[in-house]
């Protein structure tokens, strides 16, 4: 194992070690406390992100809370998010995104911050 | 609930408490709002507290706070593809009174500090969402609660929101470059049993270690960590988001890409996950505090880029607590005021004279230098080549001697001596 590790990106590509010890974001996820807001604090504009070229919410969301659908719009869950705020850093497409924190301490809930 | 309140902080974390308490004993009726059910709950950090701070308004956190282990072993260590290089420094007196470095769980020390500020009468309001500041005739009137009619009236507003300052942002108090300089830090907290945590760590009773790490990320930047709690082990990555924009790797993967380092892994081995948290770092620094008061309110904290990511030296809390003590003192005296006349940069200069101003100046190219290319790509895999070429025997053949070993060190990873040379002066001088 020792001498097999190789950097995360070669020739473009994830290395191939690093995909087979992958977890699923849901296993990630799973020892984590949330309290699921019934409302979402986020909301996006699909009239922007289907036309948006670059997408970067889908890998850079480290719940992985976007992907891209067959007609090239944004699936989004609120549910499991960890509030961090990247996506709205890091949106290019204007007023794609509407964030706000959720309320009544609803969201995800640390207990080893 | 009561509606009337001299001062409303904004965020109960170390800076919120920190202001809330100061406030009080100013003699202001404080309410502190926090948007998690408990403080703490929406809290991440990566590393270590310097809590020496803490001695002007809980002279007695020593022996109170709910600590994990006290740091007495603060190692950097440098990353190339198999080998690693690292410093370690192994301090026994910072175990003792009065200490240096300790770990801690935030849910615990942010609510044992908000507790602080109870007991001196300030009203703890949890799960509560801000959502507004509104003004009359230019100075702070009220703040709007999310989703409800509610407001609460108050005179003065400590905004200690933290790194995602959606108010500071609105009210347009942020930098306009702190985005620019924001990094994503995501963190594993790995359950381990304490005995096989002294044993790995060769630590003893509450004794910890905090590990920095450099290198083996690329093309990311940034920076990952790994320090012991009580039975956790807490490790992590720090990236900017500027490389993960441009390169669209998913941030756990860098993490993961850490966890399996052959340096790394033994150190983990058998552990099991328990949580798994993201959070923003502002990590500009004194270029990006932003406008820091105006009209009653009070900005501090990581809203206020108050973090120092300077490589070796790692701090936030303890600069968050002291930007949180001088809020809270010139909001209260605010408050108190009936024809407000004070300067906006009053709280600014109490800032700059103090630890935070001093430190996050003189230190200010220190974050841009770490995150260079040459910190990131270069000097990892110089370092790592130099103690190759030197530790490693290879006879029959002479050896080359250490002047030699280093600059074939440096032909090999492709990097010329005018460019570590300008590199090394340009260390120099950040860190002067």
């Amino acid at each position: 194992m020792s001498n097999q590790w190789s950097p995360i990106y070669e020739k473009d590509q994830v290395s191939q070690e690093l995909v087979s010890r992958y977890v699923s974001m849901t296993e990630r996820l799973s020892s984590n406390t949330f309290f699921i807001d019934n409302k979402p604090h986020i909301v996006i504009d699909q009239d922007v992100c289907s036309g948006c070229e670059r997408k970067t919410c889908i890998t850079a969301c480290p719940a992985e809370l976007f992907v891209e659908l067959h007609d090239s719009s944004i699936g989004f869950n609120y549910e499991y998010c960890l509030e961090c705020g990247t996506c709205l850093i890091l949106c290019s497409g204007d007023g794609a995104l509407s964030w706000s924190y959720p309320k009544d301490g609803r969201g995800v809930s640390y207990l080893y911050g | 609930m009561n509606t009337f309140y001299d001062l409303v902080v904004v965020g109960a974390g170390p800076a919120g408490s920190a202001s809330a308490i100061t406030a009080a004993r100013a003699g202001a009726k404080v309410a502190l709002i926090e948007r998690g059910i408990y403080p703490g709950a929406k809290n991440v950090y990566g590393g270590v507290m310097y809590l020496g701070v803490l001695d002007k308004i809980v002279p007695s956190w020593r022996e109170e706070i709910p600590y994990e282990r006290w740091i007495t072993k603060r190692e950097t260590m440098v990353l190339d593809n198999s080998s690693s290089v690292t410093v370690t420094y192994h301090d026994e007196s910072w175990g003792e009174p009065p200490y240096n470095g300790v770990t801690c769980l935030r849910s615990k020390f942010d609510s044992w500090l908000a507790s602080k500020a109870q007991l001196l009468g300030v009203d703890l309001i949890t799960s509560t969402t801000v959502s507004d500041i509104q003004f009359h005739n230019g100075s702070v009137k009220r703040v709007a609660l999310k989703d409800t009619p509610d407001i609460v009236e108050c005179k003065s507003v400590v905004l200690a929101e933290g790194a995602l300052s959606l108010l500071s942002d609105r009210l347009g108090l942020s930098s306009p470059h702190k985005n620019n300089h924001l990094t994503l830090g995501v963190k594993e907290v790995l359950k381990l049993d304490a005995e096989i945590i002294n044993e790995r760590f060769n630590v003893s009773y509450d004794h910890g270690v905090d590990i920095e790490i450099l290198g083996g990320l690329s093309p990311l930047a940034g920076g990952a960590f790994l320090y012991t709690n009580k039975d956790t082990l807490s490790i992590g990555v720090i990236v900017t988001l500027n490389t993960l924009k441009h390169h669209k790797i998913r941030p756990e993967f860098a993490l993961e890409q850490i966890k399996a380092h052959p340096s790394i892994e033994p150190l983990i081995k058998g552990s099991k996950r328990t949580e798994y948290l993201a959070h923003l770092i502002p990590e500009g620094g004194w270029k990006d505090r932003g406008v820091l008061m105006r009209k009653g309110i009070y900005v501090a904290g990581e809203a206020a880029s108050s973090t120092l990511a300077a490589g070796i030296w790692l701090e936030g809390v303890n600069y968050a607590i002291q930007m949180g003590i001088v809020a809270g003192e010139q909001a209260a005296s605010y408050a108190k005021d009936e024809n407000p006349s004070r300067s906006p940069l009053e709280y600014q200069n109490a800032i700059e004279g103090s630890f935070v101003g001093k430190n996050l100046k003189k230190l200010q190219h220190a974050p841009d230098l770490v995150l260079s290319d040459f910190v990131q790509r270069s000097l990892p895999l110089i370092l790592n080549k130099s103690a190759k070429n030197i530790l490693t025997v290879k006879d029959p053949l002479p050896k080359e001697g250490g002047i030699k070993a280093i600059s074939n060190a440096i032909k090999d990873a492709r990097v010329d001596k005018t460019t570590v040379l300008k590199a090394f002066l340009k260390t120099l001088w950040s860190f002067r």
